[in-house]
């Protein structure tokens, strides 16, 4: 969890990702971003993310890119 | 060519709908909608409403294939032992592919083939006279169904939800039909996602409240588009034939005029819509979301026209960039160029292609490729500079969330989509690029102090409404976009208030409308894409 | 009790916003039928600044009707009161508007309608328009926000302008028919100018109500070149035929009123100018009062004001 923080601030350092609960409905963050975040993700967690699995619900909190992280490292 | 806000759609076509619904019983509600829709789609295109119908029984079937397809996966994966389950896997989802690339074929090709043809074959005459061979093709000249590039996409991202499994296949034809052809969408969307279908099919009971705030919503359009829209039409139409004749001050106000009246003619019409069907109940996705607060050129399409930009997103972007050669390419980036501009290439790549699309979809034309390729331009630029942009700001200690930076920004990202726009107006890919040049070339502000401005069929009393009311939607907007939700608040307020608000909405747009003799209104901008 | 609740917000709304409209339809409309009021028809609603019950006989139609007749002329020769309430370039449902307001205040023995209007195309919702403005005429002024006043604010519209042409449109100029529409003026045909059903429907709707109230309507075409041919005249015998009233056309009464298409017409053969009104006008007066017995009222004190005292204006505003 706090390595997926520490790669949110490095992307975008001006939010506090503790707080924020609508990163994508408040166009906190664009798809561009969302993307490289993924790639990035893939590459720390080792897992992959199918297309399907990005919808605003997945990204909109750490908390749901984290449950998103832990449900894929589990399949 | 008939739009949303005219008598016969208003004052006829609705109200006997909204009659209908009702008094029927709730299983009659369905067919009547049914019905009701396809008599619409039959008084706008006649016949042609088969093509809508064939597109409607293609998905339908292939849905349907791609169900049993799943069904026999399942059957087969029960009995599988764990190691072969991967390959049973892939064997079906391969099988499921060929039937959503089926669907694809025959939906984009009649698309395409309509809608297409004469650009493409335009454009080929014009290579066969540069190579000098004499010879010429015929232009036919094709009646296409209204909406198709609205359906076709629904369509389709019907079929795509089926693939991937995200939706259970659609086994009642009628329930899809219903969907695909709810005539307040038929014209101008917004795209709805599957999940509409369920909800209209169920066919609510008409609810005072519903009604009411529908009711606001559809007035409100028809003052959008009444009072703006179509009482800047004969200057829009002035400024861009004859824009040789006038400076670069008026090369602005054309960009400025024709953005104004494009969002109040197309958030209009969607304010009709959407009003349209929560009057009897529905729920539709919003298409609008205050699009000149948007900080960036990338936020606007998320804001303004919101529903074409997630279908792009979600079957196009996406789909491509999480795929394996792109994926592959973003990892050997990414050590190239670092973690910000390494995964900028490949989304960059698939940018591309959305922008493509984007810019086609509008319409066949090289001014619409332009467009696309202007805000792909400036998205893939914009991102380009971001790093370099907050270095920036940190050292001149400049808050990039403070008021005076994001109102600089609303200001540059409305200016850019403005002059988007004009390209998008301008009658060609040339006119629009002369005119652009005209803004700077000829740079004065004579026509305005010279009372130039004042001949485009615009008179002072004229441009003085427009910018009140202008004003007027802004403070809507500012309210919305604080949370505020306009309706529901309005909807609290004593039955005699509320009764008041629907009489001042009509006067406003019988006294200040733009209509009658002397008035001619803007066509449906968004009705021939 | 529960279904009373539910239809009170809507029968509410309505009412509210009848009465908007009423208000804002106040605002807008002119205060007196004159130029200087913002009325763009303020000739044609002269009539309603006469007196009650002293016109007997009414022409209605479009620019034809009101540069072909003048009842000035007419009250001079023959004694015969008259109001012209053609308006430029209007349609049937307007037409049926405007004898409807007629009827409130004057009840004619005659009534004329120029023929060339009932020819004017127009649809649903030009009809719908025409009544619902009727109605609320914001709908027909609406563009004079703009132009407001102080006394728009204040006042209540009246009609009280008296109009010393009686609605006639003068012109003392003169532009000669071209050869080429005098050579196609009245080519003998079997031909019929086809008839839209709505048109139908609005000038049944109008032999309707003149029938009601004991008026004789008349079909009357003026003459003119350029707007009127034999397939018009065709149609408008049968319609004449079906709505039993008499139809009559100077077209082809060149004996009786002998147009000199080279002096008569104002432009080229579209409108009569004063020469040719005359000629219409020394035709028609003796014809209405010997067929149809119109009254004289020269000489009755009652119509000094309104006509025999203001003959001398006419002559000098029209010259």
């Amino acid at each position: 969890m706090d390595r997926l923080y520490e790669i949110l601030e490095e992307m975008q350092p001006e939010y506090d990702y503790h707080k924020e609960k609508a990163l994508i409905d408040d166009h906190l963050l664009d798809s561009l971003t969302v993307l490289a975040l993924i790639s990035e993700l893939e590459d720390e967690f080792d897992i992959t993310v199918p297309a399907v699995e990005i919808i605003p619900a997945n990204f909109n909190s750490a908390d749901a890119m984290w449950a998103l992280i832990t449900r894929l490292m589990e399949e | 060519m008939l739009s949303y806000c005219s008598v016969e759609y208003l004052l006829v076509f609705l109200p006997v709908v909204l009659f209908g619904y009702l008094i029927l019983p709730k299983t009659a509600r369905r067919y009547f909608l049914l019905l009701s829709s396809y008599a619409f789609f039959w008084y706008l295109s006649g016949p042609l409403v088969l093509w809508h119908v064939a597109a409607c029984l293609c998905v339908w079937l292939c849905g349907l294939a791609i169900d049993r397809v799943l069904a026999a996966r399942d059957e087969a994966l029960l009995s599988a032992e764990r190691s072969q389950k991967k390959a049973i896997r892939a064997k079906y989802a391969g099988k499921v592919r060929r039937w959503v690339f089926l669907a694809g074929v025959v939906c984009f090709g009649i698309l395409l083939s309509l809608k297409y043809t004469p650009f493409f074959i335009d454009n080929l005459n014009a290579l066969l006279r540069t190579l000098h061979t004499g010879r010429q093709l015929k232009v036919p000249s094709i009646l296409v169904p209204v909406g198709i590039s609205f359906y076709t996409l629904m369509a389709m991202s019907y079929v795509f939800d089926v693939g991937r499994e995200q939706r259970a296949p659609e086994k009642n034809f009628f329930r899809l039909t219903l969907w695909l052809a709810f005539f307040p969408t038929l014209m101008e969307g917004p795209f709805m996602r599957y999940d509409t279908a369920e909800q209209i099919w169920e066919v609510p009971r008409i609810k005072g409240e519903n009604f009411q705030k529908g009711l606001w919503r559809i007035l409100y359009g028809v003052l959008k588009k009444m009072i703006v829209a179509d009482r800047v039409n004969s200057a829009v139409e002035l400024l861009y034939t004859d824009f040789a004749s006038y400076d670069g001050g008026m090369m602005f106000l054309a960009a400025v005029l024709f953005t104004l009246q494009e969002y109040m003619e197309f958030s209009g019409t969607i304010d009709i819509v959407i009003g349209s069907a929560q009057c009897f109940g529905f729920v539709l996705p919003e298409n609008f979301n205050q699009p000149f607060f948007a900080k960036t050129i990338s936020e606007f399409w998320t804001r303004w026209h919101i529903t074409l930009g997630a279908w792009l997103r979600d079957y196009v972007f996406y789909p491509l960039s999480m795929s394996a050669p792109l994926k592959k390419l973003t990892k050997k980036c990414r050590a190239k160029f670092g973690n910000h501009y390494g995964p900028l290439v490949t989304s960059s790549i698939a940018l591309f292609a959305v922008w493509l699309f984007n810019g086609l979809w509008h319409g066949a034309g090289w001014s619409f490729i332009f467009f696309g390729m202007y805000h792909f331009a400036l998205i893939v630029a914009g991102s380009f500079v971001t790093p370099v942009v907050i270095s920036f700001c940190e050292k001149h200690h400049i808050n990039r969330r403070s008021f005076p930076y994001r109102l600089f920004q609303m200001i540059r990202t409305a200016l850019l989509v403005a002059v988007g726009e004009m390209f998008f107006r301008a009658l060609s890919l040339k006119t629009g690029l002369i005119m652009f040049r005209q803004m700077f070339t000829r740079a004065t502000l004579q026509s305005f102090t010279d009372g130039k401005f004042l001949k485009l069929g615009m008179d002072r009393q004229d441009y003085i409404i427009v910018a009140v009311f202008v004003v007027c939607v802004f403070v809507i907007s500012l309210l919305k976009e604080r949370g505020c939700r306009v309706l529901d608040a309005l909807y609290k307020k004593p039955m005699f208030i509320r009764c008041l608000i629907t009489a001042v909405l009509v006067a406003l747009i019988l006294l200040f409308g733009a209509y009658g003799t002397g008035y001619v209104p803007v066509d449906p901008i968004y009705a021939n894409f | 009790m529960k279904y009373l609740k539910k239809i009170l917000p809507a029968v509410l709304t309505v009412a509210l916003t009848a009465l908007m409209l009423c208000l804002v339809s106040i605002l807008t409309s002119p205060k007196n039928n004159t130029q200087d009021a913002g009325h763009d028809a303020w000739a044609a609603y002269g009539f309603e600044a006469e007196p009650e019950n002293t016109i007997d006989m009414f022409m209605l139609g479009d620019s034809e009707s009101r540069t072909s007749i003048s009842p000035m002329e007419l009250f001079h020769n023959e004694g015969i009161t008259s109001y012209c309430c053609g308006v430029n370039a209007c349609r049937l449902c307007e037409v049926y508007e405007m004898l409807q307001l007629v009827l409130e205040t004057q009840s004619p023995d005659l009534l004329i309608i120029e023929s060339n209007v009932i020819f004017s195309p127009f649809n649903w919702k030009d009809a719908l328009e025409s009544i619902t403005s009727s109605i609320f005429p914001v709908i027909h002024w609406h563009n004079r926000w703009k132009t407001l006043t102080k006394e728009d604010f204040t006042t209540i519209p009246a009609y009280t302008s008296v109009e010393v042409r009686k609605g006639y449109y003068h012109a003392a100029l003169y532009n000669s028919a071209p050869p080429y529409l005098l050579d196609r003026y009245m080519t003998p045909t079997d031909e019929k100018e086809p008839l839209a059903d709505i048109n139908h429907y609005y000038i049944g709707k109008i032999a309707k109500t003149c029938k009601k109230k004991g008026i004789q309507l008349i079909i009357m075409s003026m003459p003119s070149v350029k707007n009127w041919n034999t397939q018009k005249h065709n149609t408008c015998v049968d319609l004449s035929e079906e709505l039993e009233v008499p139809f009559i056309d100077l077209n082809e009464m060149r004996e009786e009123v002998p147009i000199d298409w080279s002096v008569d017409t104002r432009d080229e053969g579209d409108h009569l100018n004063n020469a040719g009104m005359e000629k219409v006008c020394s035709w028609l007066g003796p014809y209405l009062r010997e067929t149809w017995g119109l009254e004289d009222h020269r000489g009755d004190p009652a119509y000094d004001e309104s006509w025999t005292d203001l003959y001398e204006a006419y002559v000098e505003r029209i010259s």
